[in-house]
């Protein structure tokens, strides 16, 4: 099972997991580290790293940020390795499609499948209605 | 050189990019951090994360200032070092500049914190005042709406000044 630890800004990474467990029950071995505007970096640094050893069952670890360039994503980045993939832009679909696969998908693929539910998530009404007449 | 001078410890992040460069309509970025610029890991991830169209100088103290001084008149760019200290040093090899932005210097064990995003050591105590000495307005403010606050003020409130 590929570990989860979920940075976000302020609390949205622990409600994300909430929101998540409300729809695929309860979710093992994730972690959520929360960027106050008082966290200095080196503090968030040694908690991701902590949560990172928390949720390890030695098959890869995601890291989930909510936004590319803030400093979830940043501090985040710099754990990047062979069994560490970070995947920036959070949402509920990236959650469920993650607890639903992490058993059986190794870490690279996960990621790949997360992007994808995770961006085809994303649409307009309006526009989705069109196309489908 | 319009030059925005800027504390913040996390450096380039979501209230510099998204914040203060859409405020100041800036289209550079200058970092002058010894550590990053050390480390090309850190340097890369702050290269990619900026929008199109945003130029980033990543470099040491002294090869920043160099870069500053042989900028073009017309470019906006705001100026980022992580503690005062490194402001002072460049101050020290020739940096010039009226205002700094105190963004963020926050809380890790050891220090003293004073408000929300400022926490301080007796090294940063001293290098603000350093600065302070030199006729350098420094003001704590950590996005463009929020009203700006002297840190000499807070050095007051706190029996520091």
């Amino acid at each position: 099972m590929v570990g989860l630890v979920v940075v976000c800004h302020e609390d949205m990474g622990v409600e994300l997991v909430k929101a998540a467990e409300m729809i695929v029950g309860k979710i093992a071995a994730v972690a959520t580290v929360s960027v106050k505007q008082d966290s200095a970096p080196e503090m968030l640094r040694a908690e991701i790293e902590g949560a990172i050893k928390k949720v390890d069952g030695k098959k890869g670890v995601m890291l989930f940020t909510d936004m590319f360039g803030g400093t979830p994503s940043n501090i985040a980045l710099a754990f990047l390795g062979d069994t560490v993939e970070v995947v920036t832009g959070v949402n509920l679909s990236m959650m469920i499609k993650f607890a639903n696969h992490r058993d059986e998908k190794p870490l690279a693929e996960l990621a790949r499948l997360v992007q994808e539910a995770a961006q085809k998530s994303v649409v307009i009404a309006s526009q989705m209605l069109k196309g489908k007449k | 050189m319009a030059l925005f001078v800027r504390i913040d410890d996390r450096l380039i992040h979501g209230q510099v990019v998204e914040g203060w460069v859409q405020y100041l309509k800036a289209t550079r970025i200058l970092v002058a951090d010894d550590r990053v610029a050390a480390n090309a890991l850190q340097r890369s991830i702050m290269e990619i994360a900026v929008p199109q169209g945003l130029t980033v100088t990543i470099g040491g103290i002294e090869d920043i200032c160099g870069q500053v001084r042989a900028a073009g008149e017309n470019e906006r760019a705001i100026l980022l070092f992580s503690n005062p200290t490194d402001v002072l040093r460049a101050l020290k090899s020739g940096l010039l500049c009226q205002s700094i932005n105190l963004g963020g210097m926050r809380y890790i064990p050891g220090k003293r914190k004073l408000r929300e995003v400022l926490s301080v050591d007796d090294a940063d105590i001293a290098s603000l005042r350093a600065i302070l000495a030199r006729g350098i307005t420094v003001c704590i403010q950590s996005v463009p709406n929020e009203k700006p606050l002297q840190l000499t003020k807070v050095f007051e409130a706190c029996s520091l000044s």
